[in-house]
């Protein structure tokens, strides 16, 4: 039987005729990319248990069936706006106005928009969303209804419209709840968290 | 070269079958029956189940949002949410030497999304199937699903489980009227 043969690696030691050089302070140890971004979240609140967001405690998050399987509905917004993971961003008013583009899923449904009174994000598609606001009344609070049934009450103590921010990190939905500090108008709201709907272009009704 | 057809309840040794089987890649199709109403969308998932019937963590439910197991031993392999064309709709692929040896069974389910929602079931799906491959893409097994699963909005269609040292493959056809939630909370994996 053969013996795989067993090479030492080559010798790094210094000559003995050179001053060996001082010794380098000790280093952290590297970073590594971990295999899911999930196991770099930050801490934050399940929302097992929870039946409320508000100023002492803003954020939840659920978990990874909560954020994917049926339909997360809210109720009480009046406005919605969303951004999917291809920038592609628009809004959807309870009263049926829309702006900029609708995110339509291969099942045939918006990604984001209103289902009568409630605005919806379609959990199946949940990896195609990158971040939501719902927007409601100034102090009014809003409801989160999941999937299992349960809601969760979210509510402001400011001046300005109530307002949820959705982020989905790695597939997993997070919940955040503000008080929007310029309620004057439904782009500053949109601006001051972030979002900027692009306008859609219409080749079809350009004029030439 | 199509493999032994199975009827619902019965099984099959993969291992004595295809002797050198280390990697079975589960098969799943299905043709949405022609209706006016809404688009179907199915997902096929798998849950990797321990002695007791239950999964050890939500980490071994492998479904559209978390598509691997722990260590990559069963992954999903991609999506035809619509059912369209010929060959596999969905892929499992489970690496057999590599699935730990706490998992017994590999559960094989598919469900309908916002079937409630759409007043879609089972019995508006025809031509439904599951199969396995080996590594070299030869079938071993195929199960055809052929009873009315009419009110029914997500299916245990098969499972991969171990008998001693071998892995057996047996065609169970079990519906569920609760949808992937149920199937899910049926293998004891916890929401929150």
């Amino acid at each position: 039987m053969s013996h795989p043969v067993v090479r030492s690696a080559p010798s790094r030691t210094a000559p003995a005729t050179r001053v060996a050089p001082p010794a380098a302070p000790p280093r952290p140890p590297l970073r590594t990319p971990s295999r899911s971004n999930r196991s770099r979240l930050f801490p934050a609140p399940a929302v097992s248990g929870r039946a409320e967001l508000d100023a002492e405690s803003p954020v939840a998050r659920l978990d990874l069936l909560r954020s994917s399987i049926g339909t997360l509905l809210v109720e009480g917004a009046t406005e919605v706006v969303w951004e999917s993971t291809d920038l592609v961003s628009g809004t959807a008013a309870v009263s049926g106005e829309t702006t900029g583009t609708v995110v339509m899923t291969a099942g045939n449904r918006p990604l984001v928009g209103f289902h009568g009174d409630l605005a919806a994000v379609t959990l199946r598609h949940v990896r195609e969303l990158r971040r939501a606001l719902f927007v409601g009344g100034s102090g009014r609070s809003m409801g989160i209804r999941l999937a299992d049934g349960s809601v969760v009450t979210a509510s402001s103590d400011g001046a300005g419209p109530t307002v949820v921010l959705l982020l989905v990190i790695d597939g997993v939905i997070e919940l955040r709840v503000a008080s929007a500090s310029r309620g004057d108008s439904s782009s500053a709201v949109h601006a001051e968290f972030g979002f900027e709907v692009a306008e859609r272009f219409d080749f079809l009704s350009r004029d030439t | 070269m199509a493999g032994l057809t199975l009827e619902k309840g019965n099984n099959l040794s993969l291992t004595k079958t295809s002797p050198g089987l280390t990697v079975a890649t589960v098969g799943l199709g299905w043709d949405p029956r022609t209706t006016s109403g809404e688009e179907f969308d199915l997902d096929a998932s798998a849950l990797l189940v321990g002695a007791d019937g239950k999964v050890r963590s939500s980490a071994d439910f492998i479904f559209y949002n978390q598509k691997k197991s722990a260590n990559s031993s069963v992954e999903h392999l991609g999506d035809n949410r619509t059912g369209e064309g010929d060959g596999d709709d969905e892929q499992i692929m489970i690496d057999l030497k590599n699935v730990e040896a706490d998992v017994t069974r590999v559960v094989i389910a598919v469900s309908i999304d916002k079937a409630d929602e759409r007043r879609q079931n089972f019995g508006q799906v025809r031509a439904a199937y599951c199969r396995v491959v080996d590594q070299d893409n030869t079938e071993i097994v195929r199960f055809d699903l052929s009873e009315d699963a009419a009110p029914e909005t997500a299916m245990v269609f098969a499972e991969v489980y171990r008998n001693g040292s071998e892995w057996k493959f047996k065609a169970v056809g079990q519906g569920y009227t609760t949808g992937l939630a149920g199937i899910a909370a049926d293998f004891g994996v916890n929401l929150g």
